[in-house]
């Protein structure tokens, strides 16, 4: 716990540093290197959605004669597929994928996988039905693949749907301390940058000798985070590549969101654990890195342990009560810091220029106690699959309901 | 004896009502600027993503990107420049 409490100050001092005067990320260099790309959105009853990102889609800025956009409807019930057909038939780079129930609907990667068989493009890169880019998203992406030894790259997510409630505020801010703060170290650290499965891409080459996404864990980003890695490559991430995501809007639909991140988290550190540990392509503060980002949600877990074992021992007076008062808020400090670190957060706003929204700080302790029973029922059903051997991975789609389209700043969504 | 029955309850309620107070105190505070700020809120929102301007105006005015060979990068520089430049000319309209 010590370990990710100096982390954090290291990668919030390390961006602190990094930053001009006016606030602004390095912006990192415009690149004219322009490689065939194939966008795939894997779309499942997103019929409130699928429209605002395909009307996006058309006015991106990369040439279109390199660009492929294969949307999967995942076996949908809603309008999905009319509404991806009707782009199709008006433009010629975008195709649809129709799958039905049974083929259909078994999650995030077997949809990428069916529609990357499809795929043309040098470059593939995802997004998620409910997003919505730049329009010069893909000259930021596909650009940094310039550098053969990249095999991945990650943009930044900003939530949309913000000022909605509660939640939407505090996954905002959860979002800022992560991809302002956490993310950016990384990348100037040249520690391991995660994809996050969506607003960013593969080198298709890679994810071909990888045999595409993993379908057995239900954190595949985090699972073709490490395994780019361990193949001896690294991923980049633009802070400047920046779009916009819906975030969740009830503590239920949070609750379903961080049980599969937690659980897939899981997953992953058992499969990658010892490769990591073991890994001649990684040096070693990699390595360290490694490590602390599969363990990140066995951490609300320990935390939880460890105070209730410091409590225990303060009332029934143990020798060691001394140090506990020390050791008690040390842990407070990283049981929250894993999910939204305050300092991370803090300065993550600070930079973005959002200095009064740094007051719904203290609410994230909410988000602690609520992810304390989402890890161990993770955890517990991770556990329960290696014993029985079985893989009990069900994947819970998060609904959207199109809330964020009156912040959009664009007219033709706006008057539709 | 009968006494010292009724203190001691007494003294409990003393050392406790005061430390409820306190910790109730101390959290209210705690909360009390997320408290105001959800229910006034003064944050403009969602931060507003852009896109480079140069970039959309070339790809708007149909200017092709040079692909990145020796001797091009200065052509390139130069013609990134340009289009930030007409980007903003619309913008000079009343």
């Amino acid at each position: 716990m010590l370990t990710y409490l100096v982390r954090h100050y290291i990668f919030t001092i390390t961006v602190l540093r990094g930053t001009n005067k006016d606030h602004k990320p390095k912006s990192t260099e415009v690149s004219a290197f322009e490689p065939t790309v194939s966008i795939l959105i894997p779309a499942h009853n997103e019929e409130k959605v699928i429209g605002r990102l395909l009307e996006r889609i058309t006015e991106l800025t990369y040439p279109k004669d390199k660009l492929q956009v294969i949307v999967i409807n995942d076996a949908s019930s809603d309008k999905t597929g009319e509404i991806a057909d009707y782009y199709r038939n008006k433009y010629a780079f975008i195709e649809v994928l129709h799958r039905e129930k049974g083929e259909g609907g078994k999650g995030k990667a077997a949809a990428c996988n069916a529609a990357f068989n499809k795929s043309k493009g040098e470059i593939v890169l995802c997004f998620d039905a409910d997003y919505y880019p730049t329009r010069d998203i893909v000259e930021k992406l596909a650009g940094q693949f310039v550098d053969p030894e990249v095999g991945a790259v990650q943009g930044r997510v900003v939530v949309l749907n913000e000022p909605q409630n509660i939640v939407t505020r505090l996954v905002a801010l959860e979002r800022i301390g992560g991809y302002r703060v956490d993310q950016e170290a990384r990348e100037e650290l040249k520690l391991i940058a995660q994809y996050g499965g969506t607003v960013g891409g593969v080198r298709s080459s890679l994810l071909r000798s990888l045999h595409g996404w993993d379908e057995t864990v239900l954190a595949e980003d985090t699972d073709l985070t490490l395994s780019v890695y361990l193949a001896g490559y690294k991923i980049r991430y633009n802070v400047d590549a920046e779009c916009y995501e819906e975030a969740v809007d009830t503590w239920k639909a949070y609750r379903r969101q961080r049980y599969r991140w937690a659980k897939g988290h899981m997953q992953c550190f058992f499969k990658h654990f010892w490769s990591v540990l073991r890994s001649k392509k990684l040096n070693m503060k990699e390595k360290i890195d490694a490590l602390l980002l599969l363990n990140v949600y066995f951490m609300p877990i320990m935390a939880f342990l460890s105070l209730f074992a410091g409590l225990l021992l303060i009332f029934y007076g143990s020798p060691l009560v001394d140090l506990l008062w020390l050791f008690v808020p040390i842990c407070l400090y990283s049981f929250v810091g894993n999910f939204a670190p305050f300092f991370e957060v803090g300065v993550g706003l600070y930079l973005d220029g959002r200095e009064r929204t740094q007051w719904l700080i203290p609410l994230l302790i909410f988000t602690l106690f609520y992810n304390i029973p989402i890890c161990f029922k993770a955890l517990f059903d991770v556990a329960t699959s290696k014993i029985l051997g079985k893989n009990t991975s069900i994947w819970v789609k998060t609904a959207h309901s199109g809330n964020g389209n009156c912040y959009i700043q664009n007219p033709s969504i706006n008057a539709s | 004896m009968l006494l010292k029955i009724f203190m001691i309850p007494n003294q409990i309620s003393n050392a406790i009502l005061p430390s409820i107070a306190g910790v109730t105190t101390v959290i209210l505070l705690f909360f009390l600027p997320a408290i105001i700020e959800l229910k006034k809120p003064k944050d403009a929102g969602p931060r507003i993503i852009g896109d480079s301007p140069a970039k959309v105006t070339l790809s708007m005015l149909k200017i092709p990107l040079i692909d990145i060979e020796e001797g091009q990068e200065e052509n390139y520089q130069s013609a990134m420049k340009n289009a930030a430049f007409l980007y903003f000319i619309p913008n000079m309209e009343f």
